[in-house]
């Protein structure tokens, strides 16, 4: 099928300002949008900057702003957009570096500064562990779905919030943020809180929920934040992490047994 | 005062609202059913106005109601001009300072018999 991909183009060292560029060609099924960006590089413009890295939705670097949504260009197959002109721009609410290019630095500053990284109770036990803790699947379900963010950024691209309040932390920092916290080997939880209870922080979020449509990997942010605020004020006590002392407990007989060592 | 704290007065400033909103609208709107006799003749306003029970409700209706509409269009002005914080938080904090006095001014005097 003919299909006409709109692109962003703009290149700040000669664009005053951004335009839409068309190219026309075959798509045959079963390309992805990131294909057809790949075919047109190779095959027409050689000049056209876009960001991909694994192809197969794991490192977050293809997502790009496709018919008016954010999402990933390697796991948006072009026919099944259902139509024959497919616009293509980049992430809005990021700055713009070049063509289909985002300037994602905020995504990762706002990221690092929640702490997304468990903090422990004994640093000692952590930096020489003498034992590995166990953690039941009940306490992973806590925030397992959090857990499995790429950090696209496609969440902070869709929210209203970002949109009005450049320094608003966004539903990926504020849904690592709450990652760690609902994690039982962390400790962390006071120091978070201290960093998202500001004017700018958790408390602008309006609940549009857009975060959590426009996530590809089915974290839902939104769901998130609200959890996040709702520990502010119903502080269950978290289980803690059981540590259990290396090569002590013997797994139970005719229990799983590790793998052999393969060559 | 946190932000979280702010928060959390403006949801408790609604389930107050829920309440005390809840009865005046059922007094004034519901007088057919509760058998209330005509709420709004100005005899029955007057009588009410110097009934205590009244007069706290107002009150405490006016706080509640205040703080949360204040709360709200503090964020709505948060959103347009997130880099004024101070400037808003004065003119929301005079606003209903002076929204406060002249409220309760009207429900005190009217208890009192003005
Ligand atoms: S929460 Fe979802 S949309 Fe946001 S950065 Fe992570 S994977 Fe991307
Ligand atoms: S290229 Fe890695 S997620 Fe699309």
């Amino acid at each position: 099928m003919k299909v006409t991909f709109k692109i962003w183009r703009y290149d700040p060292a000669k664009d005053v300002k951004p335009y839409f560029q068309d190219y026309t060609f075959d798509v045959k099924e079963g390309m992805t949008v990131l294909d057809c960006l790949y075919y047109i590089k190779e095959n027409i413009d050689a000049t056209l900057a876009f960001r991909a890295s694994c192809r197969m939705g794991i490192c977050g670097s293809c997502a790009m702003y496709i018919n008016k949504k954010p999402r990933l260009a390697c796991e948006t197959q072009a026919l099944s957009l259902g139509t024959d002109v497919i616009e293509i721009a980049p992430l809005p609410n990021y700055k713009n570096i070049k063509d289909l290019v985002p300037d994602l630095t905020p995504l990762f500053e706002k990221h690092k500064n929640v702490k997304p990284y468990i903090i422990p109770e004994n640093e000692q036990e952590f930096i020489n562990p003498t034992g590995e803790y166990s953690q039941t699947p009940a306490e992973l379900e806590e925030y397992l779905q959090f857990a499995y963010c790429i950090k696209c950024g496609a969440c902070l691209a869709a929210c209203p919030t970002v949109g009005t309040t450049p320094d608003f932390p966004g539903p990926q920092a504020l849904a690592q943020a709450y990652r760690y916290n609902a994690d039982n080997r962390d400790f962390g939880e006071k120091e978070r809180k201290v960093q998202v209870d500001n004017p700018k922080g958790l408390w602008r979020c309006h609940m549009a929920g857009a975060c959590a449509e426009a996530c590809p990997k089915g974290v839902d942010p939104a769901l998130a934040i609200q959890l996040f605020k709702r520990s502010f004020f119903f502080t269950g006590r978290k289980p803690k992490a059981r540590l259990i002392p290396l090569n002590k407990e013997k797994p139970a007989r005719g229990g799983i047994k590790a793998p052999e060592p393969t060559v | 005062m946190s932000e979280s704290k702010l928060w959390f007065l403006f949801i408790v400033a609604a389930l107050i609202l829920l309440v005390f909103l809840g009865i005046h609208l059922g007094y004034m709107h519901l007088d057919n059913i509760l058998g209330v006799n005509d709420p709004l003749d100005y005899n029955n306003v007057k009588t009410r106005g110097q009934d205590t029970f009244w007069l706290v409700s107002y009150l405490i209706l006016l706080v509640a109601a205040l703080y949360h509409g204040m709360y709200g269009l503090r964020t709505i002005l948060l959103e347009y001009f997130p880099q004024n914080l101070k400037f808003i938080n004065g003119l929301i904090g005079i606003i209903g300072f002076l929204a406060l006095i002249l409220g309760s001014y009207v429900v005190i005097y009217s208890y009192i018999g003005g």
